[in-house]
């Protein structure tokens, strides 16, 4: 009895340690904000090339909301101006990653 | 108006072809505000076999019908490897001024 009430213990205690873990890999820090809702005078603008690369994976694919946090109407925008930017090739469509 | 100059124009010549382009806005009705040249610049992936070409954007006020017209002038000139007529919704901070250049097309 006793050994079992410990066993739980000890696997909750393990599952405990795995959510702090995996809390800490969060790309864009624990607590998740938007950027542009918090920076309104940041324009979302194609031209601005470091800011559209924050906002692509290594893969070259565009972050999802749910990854970055930034809210729905900034996610479009950001979107759309991904997409124009990879028209005139400032940033790519994809990226290749060799094993 | 976004556009990328191919990288085979010698360095003296590019300034003719950018001013060449500016005439052909103001001959379709388009009236230059702005014309930022960012120059020489890596592509992200390579464009007709090329790696690198030259940026110029042109921002300018112009009636409905000038992108389209525009449109159809810029793709006869083998000079541009591409372009895109967008309505602009940022201006450099060098102006500060708000403008508004037709309807939205990519192509």
């Amino acid at each position: 009895m006793n050994t079992c009430r410990n066993a739980k213990a000890r696997r909750c205690k393990v599952a405990q340690q795995r959510k702090v873990s995996k809390r800490r890999f969060h790309r864009f820090g624990k607590k998740r904000f938007c950027y542009f809702c918090d920076n309104p005078q940041v324009p979302i603008d194609y031209k601005n090339v470091e800011l559209m690369k924050k906002y692509l994976s290594d893969r070259g694919k565009i972050v999802a909301k749910r990854i970055s946090g930034t809210c729905n109407k900034h996610q479009r925008r950001i979107a759309k101006e991904i997409k124009r930017a990879r028209f005139i090739a400032l940033v790519p469509f994809t990226v290749e990653i060799y094993r | 108006m976004a556009t990328i100059f191919s990288a085979d124009i010698a360095d003296s010549d590019i300034r003719n072809h950018v001013a060449d382009v500016e005439k052909l806005v103001a001959t379709h009705g388009g009236e230059i505000v702005l014309t930022d040249v960012w120059g020489m610049r890596d592509f992200a992936y390579p464009i007709k076999k090329k790696k690198s070409g030259y940026y110029v954007f042109y921002y300018f006020d112009a009636p409905r019908e000038t992108p389209h017209k525009l449109r159809d002038a810029i793709r006869l000139r083998e000079d541009v490897i591409r372009h895109m007529i967008l309505v602009n919704e940022y201006m450099p901070e060098r102006k500060g001024k708000e403008v508004q250049s037709g309807t939205t097309t990519e192509g």
